[in-house]
């Protein structure tokens, strides 16, 4: 999907008191990538998903998906509504059926069993917990096998519990092919579930970032009882960024780590951890946002 | 089609699982039996001290019945101006009909859905109401008048209370707030009713200044044009258009007035769908308004 020069303004003419909730945004979503979407209240983020989604309308710019048709893009609002006096599966049915996917009762009875709903299937939405519609609602999503899912603020509001299963919920629908379009303030959880972030500020984005690096190359933090000349020497093939004692931080090719992890072990080193280091979101934002005002 | 059937299916489970609806169902058929037990009591009590004829009676009980439908529309009416504009907003309140327009639907196919079944209920309504009185009247009194001669009665204020419904549902789609929608359509509701009255006292008083009137003289032949048209427009006319539109001319009166208020109120409900939606359109292009 590409997102080229969206402007929404709200507001009138007439008494020039008009709010540019998006001034341009730009930005690229590669097919199967899990994006999110990161700024401050106010930024455009919910905007920005309103034009994707077609709930508002645009004064300009463009929404690109590709040379294939998009057909229906999976739509996960802040605050999930259905129709409360229907039972889930009768909600979910009719979505599917609106979207005239074929056998749409196995469907709805396979997502239900899918996001641990198929024993409340009967029971009225207005009887489930908010995070079991949070579930609902991604497998409402889901239910038309979109090419493309958006979700606003999914975490927002939700207990720790509800948080680990709807980030385990996520974590599944990578390597699917979906593209996912996560906004989020929950930075630790955009850490764990995105591949890239997109920053908007002010209706426009300011960066995009992936949290792996594009010439293919890692930081690895190692840790060894015994940091032997044997041990380093093993490690001669990647950039030692730093050595703390028994904790070395190296710098080498994503490939290159099992070779070297098993380098180390044959050279005697007592591996007591290992993990690649990535930068985290906070930081990220502290880079884009904060740094830049105190800059300024 | 099938879209339609859908929303026509979910229209439905709803106001299956919605305990107000049912309960409608139940005042309105208990309202009908009552009422009918009124009106004919109320006259049979009167005429075994009177000396009539058969055409006497005949008419007494064509009276009878007139009055017993003029207090039912009103009652049905006031309830159904309540039902249909609070048809539409919660949904809209709690964002369920923008998430449905992102899917592959049509919102008139959505509209139309809703004013179907308010409509069954408005049909179900009247049809228990004449129902009511046909067999209260068969048993309490001497039935001059036949079951279609009741029966037929039911189809001017059937036409009304669709016609109000379509109006209910036309507010509904404007407003986005339940109390605010059922406020308008109350409102609406008495403008419409003392504008009836108003307008028809006023064409009468017309009438009575024609130059060429004269006492004994039909009334309706001297109205002035625009107090016949505006008299036309008005729902309530329908149901005591005091003898100014005749019964023919009443139903295409009445299935045009459905015709044009649904119409009006699927135009108005065509801003939900903003990526697509007409008023915002062309509101963009005059006022300025941002999109």
């Amino acid at each position: 999907m590409t997102v080229v020069g969206l402007t929404k303004t709200y507001g009138s003419r007439l008494t020039a008191r008009n709010v540019h909730a998006l001034n341009g945004a730009s930005f690229e979503l590669k097919r199967g990538e899990i994006c999110g979407l990161v700024g401050p209240n106010g930024a455009g983020k919910s905007t920005l998903i309103k034009l994707i989604m077609g709930i508002e309308p645009r004064n300009e710019g463009r929404i690109i998906f590709g040379d294939e048709n998009i057909g229906i893009i999976g739509y996960v609002p802040e605050r999930p509504t259905f129709f409360e006096d229907l039972t889930a599966f009768q909600n979910l049915l009719y979505i599917a059926r609106l979207d005239e996917m074929p056998g749409a009762e196995d469907l709805c009875h396979k997502a239900l069993d899918r996001f641990g709903l198929g024993e409340r299937k009967d029971d009225l939405v207005r009887t489930f917990s908010k995070g079991m519609k949070q579930r609902l609602a991604i497998a409402r999503a889901l239910i038309s096998s979109p090419k493309l899912l958006v979700m606003d603020e999914p975490f927002s509001g939700l207990d720790p519990t509800m948080v680990m299963d709807l980030r385990g919920h996520l974590k599944g629908l990578r390597g699917t092919g979906l593209t996912i379009l996560v906004s989020s303030h929950e930075l630790n959880e955009i850490d764990q579930v995105c591949d890239s972030i997109v920053f908007i500020k002010d209706g426009r984005m300011v960066k995009k970032e992936g949290y792996a690096r594009d010439d293919g190359y890692v930081k690895l933090q190692i840790t060894v009882l015994n940091p032997s000349e044997d041990v380093m020497a093993a490690m001669s093939t990647a950039k030692i960024i730093s050595a703390d004692g028994g904790t070395i931080v190296i710098e080498l090719r994503r490939s290159e780590v099992p070779a070297t992890m098993k380098r180390i072990v044959d050279a005697g080193g007592q591996l007591i951890e290992s993990k690649i280091l990535q930068r985290k979101a906070e930081e990220m934002y502290a880079d884009v946002f904060l740094r830049k005002e105190a800059g300024q | 089609m099938t879209e339609f059937l859908e929303h026509l299916r979910k229209d439905v489970q709803i106001y299956r699982s919605d305990s107000l609806y049912l309960l409608f169902v139940l005042i309105v058929t208990v309202m009908a039996f009552i009422m009918s037990f009124v009106s004919t009591s109320s006259y049979v009590s009167q005429w075994p001290n009177l000396l009539t004829t058969e055409i006497e009676m005949l008419e007494r009980q064509r009276e009878s019945l007139d009055t017993y439908w003029l207090t039912m529309s009103n009652t049905l009416l006031i309830l159904f101006v309540l039902i249909s504009s609070m048809a539409m907003t919660p949904e809209k309140e709690n964002g369920m009909v923008r998430y449905v327009l992102t899917h592959r639907t049509h919102g008139w196919m959505m509209y139309l859905s809703k004013y179907l079944v308010l409509a069954c209920l408005a049909i179900y309504a009247v049809t228990a109401s004449s129902l009511a009185y046909f067999l209260v009247f068969t048993a309490m009194d001497l039935p001059l008048l036949s079951a279609g001669d009741v029966f037929s009665a039911m189809v001017m204020p059937t036409l009304t209370v669709l016609a109000i419904c379509a109006i209910g549902l036309m507010v509904s789609a404007l407003m986005n707030k339940k109390g605010a929608a059922i406020a308008l359509g109350v409102v609406l509701f008495l403008v419409i009713s003392m504008s009836s009255t108003l307008v028809t006292s006023l064409a009468i008083e017309a009438a009575h200044d024609h130059p060429d009137w004269e006492p004994g003289l039909d009334e309706a032949d001297y109205i002035p044009g625009y107090y016949k048209a505006l008299i036309r427009m008005n729902p309530m006319s329908l149901v005591s258009g005091s003898g100014m539109i005749g019964e023919g001319e009443g139903v295409l009166i009445g299935l045009g007035m459905i015709a044009a208020y649904v119409s009006l109120g699927i135009f108005i409900f065509a801003r939900e769908r903003t990526e697509f939606g007409l008023l915002k359109d062309l509101g963009a292009k005059i006022g300025g308004r941002g999109r």
